[in-house]
């Protein structure tokens, strides 16, 4: 890896998003995403690893608010933009592809125009112009007959398809991030390996860094350099993917590693985390994990600090796992 | 696009040819129109005489034949009254009912739109509570009860508008704002929620994610979406234009088709009120194939279904 790949582009630190009647659905967390990586964002349903992302570019749903935290990028703080300014980074230096491409396309409007007005906004290209780049764009992610498939409406693809459409949509302006929001969901599990692969490909021959929001473990140990763990709010442990996954510190990180099914080994029951997320009504003082956790200790009903180990690998715990 | 719509035409001459068999049979049912015309003390033979010069003597599926041969030959038949075509007579009052009934509509339209996607776009600030605020007012206000309160502000008190009749150019005034409020007021209610609904569609926020204005994401993302349902509530208004007119022409004592229908039911006039019926009904069931012309025109879903 160069020096320069380590340049972070994108840095977070301190978030805090509340939703309405006081609920903090995301508690101090920090990360940073560097030139050209890909960084895993993990987590189970609702711990905040969505909202952690959609919050940089102001799309938080109305009930909900950043609180405390900075977003620096490009020198400026994304948290603090007005929308006018945020206008101008969305689609243009961070582009975001969401879960449901079906559901995330204008059923009214065709495919073509939907790409190209994307470039008619930030690269101030005229129709005929951003329509041929449009072709080019499809033809690049896999649609075949592109400039056909152009005056084609969402419902007329497949799931596969239009989640193509949403990665050519998000490359358009050439960004320098992509935040992909579980982009193969809605997918057959077939397509979801295509889909994945074609992303990673254009992203590392653009250089573009992709911020790949999943709770599939698989996903990140083939695609990301970097992986994030989330837990009811928090980071609970970041590094290198190598670091992360050969030499878990935090308990929740062990235990997430653990149960996933193997097939290189036979085994008569799925390893499970007894017990249950805590909800945001509810949340222990301390480490949220605490509940579920075996090592813990009185002390843990005190917020852990980051404790930083080699090559950024990080984790929050008072008795973390012994090094492997 | 084209199998979609012979299917929607095909229904909607079905429904017209059911509504004209219901309103014959109803009608009919309704008691002898030549005894309720005539004094109670008429000879039998005279009322046997005007049973015979409009059919009325023969059997129910004859009369029923023949009316719809000559329906569809564009004759309705005669007015018991004066012996008119009932075709002249509708003709002769249905320009005041839409020289009413359209201004009031568009009014409606214009107004009712513009007021329920402003309210939807400013969701839950002081505008959008006055606007709905107002909206119910307008909508829970029976017709005949707010014309009756204009009359008394702007005819009794300030005496500046002409309270009934069209007799001079500002007579159009009251009834007009009568019938254009519970209509705008529905649509205003009814392009709220439609949009507020597209708002938070997914689409929606990756037209935002894409970094497009305000304006790009109203107008060409959500208002063309949005226009659906309230395409629809619009057709409904207008199949109501000429039913609505019924009690507002009665209130302001307008010359229209509204009045007519009054008049007619009073007098069992039988072939003037069933041409009656047939009109509005036909006016809704055109108004219903119009608003799924524009399904087709605006939705792909639609027009590409096979």
């Amino acid at each position: 890896m160069t020096a320069a790949e380590h340049i972070p582009i994108l840095s977070v630190t301190g978030l805090e998003i509340e939703f309405a009647g006081g609920l903090r659905a995301v508690r101090g967390v920090d990360f940073s995403v560097r030139q050209g990586e890909v960084l895993g964002l993990v987590g189970e349903s609702g711990c905040g690893k969505s909202v952690t992302c959609l919050s940089l570019l102001g799309l938080l749903p109305a009930n909900g608010r950043v609180v405390e935290g900075s977003a620096m990028f490009d020198g400026q703080d994304l948290l603090s933009l007005d929308e006018k300014r945020l206008n101008r980074v969305r689609g243009r230096q961070i582009a975001y592809i969401s879960q449901n491409s079906t559901q995330a396309l204008n059923p009214i409007l065709t495919i073509g125009r939907q790409i190209a007005e994307t470039m008619m906004t930030h690269q101030g290209l005229d129709l005929s112009e951003a329509r041929r780049r449009a072709v080019e764009l499809l033809d690049r992610v896999g649609v075949p007959q592109p400039s056909k498939r152009l005056r084609a409406f969402p419902h007329q693809f497949s799931g596969g398809m239009n989640q193509r459409v949403m990665i050519a949509m998000a490359l358009a302006c050439d960004p320098a991030i992509v935040i992909a929001d579980e982009p193969t969901t809605a997918l057959d599990v077939t397509i979801q390996a295509q889909i994945l692969e074609l992303l990673a490909e254009i992203a590392r021959e653009r250089g573009t860094s992709v911020v790949m929001i999943t709770h599939d473990l698989g996903i990140v140990a083939e695609m990301a350099d970097r992986v994030a763990v989330m837990y009811a709010g928090r980071l609970v442990e970041s590094g290198e993917v190598t670091d992360v996954f050969h030499n878990p510190r935090h308990p929740y990180t062990r235990g997430l590693l653990a149960s996933r099914p193997r097939i290189d080994r036979r085994i008569e029951t799925l390893t499970t985390i007894e017990g249950q997320v805590p909800s945001l009504r509810e949340m222990p003082p301390g480490c949220p994990f605490s509940p579920r956790c075996e090592g813990a200790e009185p002390r843990c009903a005190n917020m852990p600090g980051h404790t930083e180990l080699d090559r950024g690998h990080r984790y929050a715990c008072w008795n973390p796992e012994p090094a492997a | 696009m084209t199998r979609y719509l012979s299917i929607k035409l095909a229904r909607a001459l079905l429904t017209m040819l059911l509504v004209v068999s219901f309103a014959f049979v109803v009608l009919r049912l309704a008691g002898d129109p030549v005894r309720t015309m005539m004094p109670e003390d008429v000879s039998p033979k005279v009322i046997e005489h005007y049973r015979q010069l409009w059919g009325l003597d023969r059997p129910l599926w004859e009369q029923y034949l023949r009316y719809i041969g000559s329906a569809l030959r564009g004759d309705f038949g005669v007015s018991f009254q004066d012996n008119r075509g009932v075709v002249s007579l509708i003709a002769e009052r249905l320009p005041a009912t839409l020289r009413l009934g359209i201004p009031a509509y568009l009014l409606a339209v214009v107004f009712g739109t513009t007021m329920g996607i402003v309210a939807a776009l400013r969701r839950n600030s002081a505008t959008d509570r006055g606007m709905m605020t107002i909206a119910v007012f307008g909508y829970a206000m029976p017709n005949f009860f707010l014309g009756i309160v204009l009359i008394l502000i702007f005819s009794v008190w300030l005496r500046i508008l002409p309270s009934s009749g069209d007799t001079r150019s500002s007579s159009i005034i009251l009834p007009m704002i009568t019938l254009a409020t519970a209509h705008a007021a529905a649509i205003a209610r009814f392009a709220r929620s439609a949009m507020l609904e597209i708002l938070n569609e997914p689409y929606m926020r990756t037209a935002r994610a894409k970094g497009l204005s305000a304006m790009v994401r109203n107008l060409r993302h959500a208002l063309p979406n949005a226009l659906v349902p309230i395409v629809t509530i619009m057709g409904l208004k207008f199949g109501h234009l000429v039913a609505g007119a019924i009690v507002i022409e009665t209130v302001f004592a307008w010359p229209g088709v509204g009045r007519l229908l009054i008049q007619s039911v009073d007098t069992r006039d039988l072939a003037v009120v069933q041409a009656l019926v047939l009109m509005v009904a036909a006016s809704m069931i055109t108004a219903n194939f119009l608003v799924d012309v524009f399904y087709g025109l605006i939705d792909p879903r639609v027009r590409t279904q096979k």
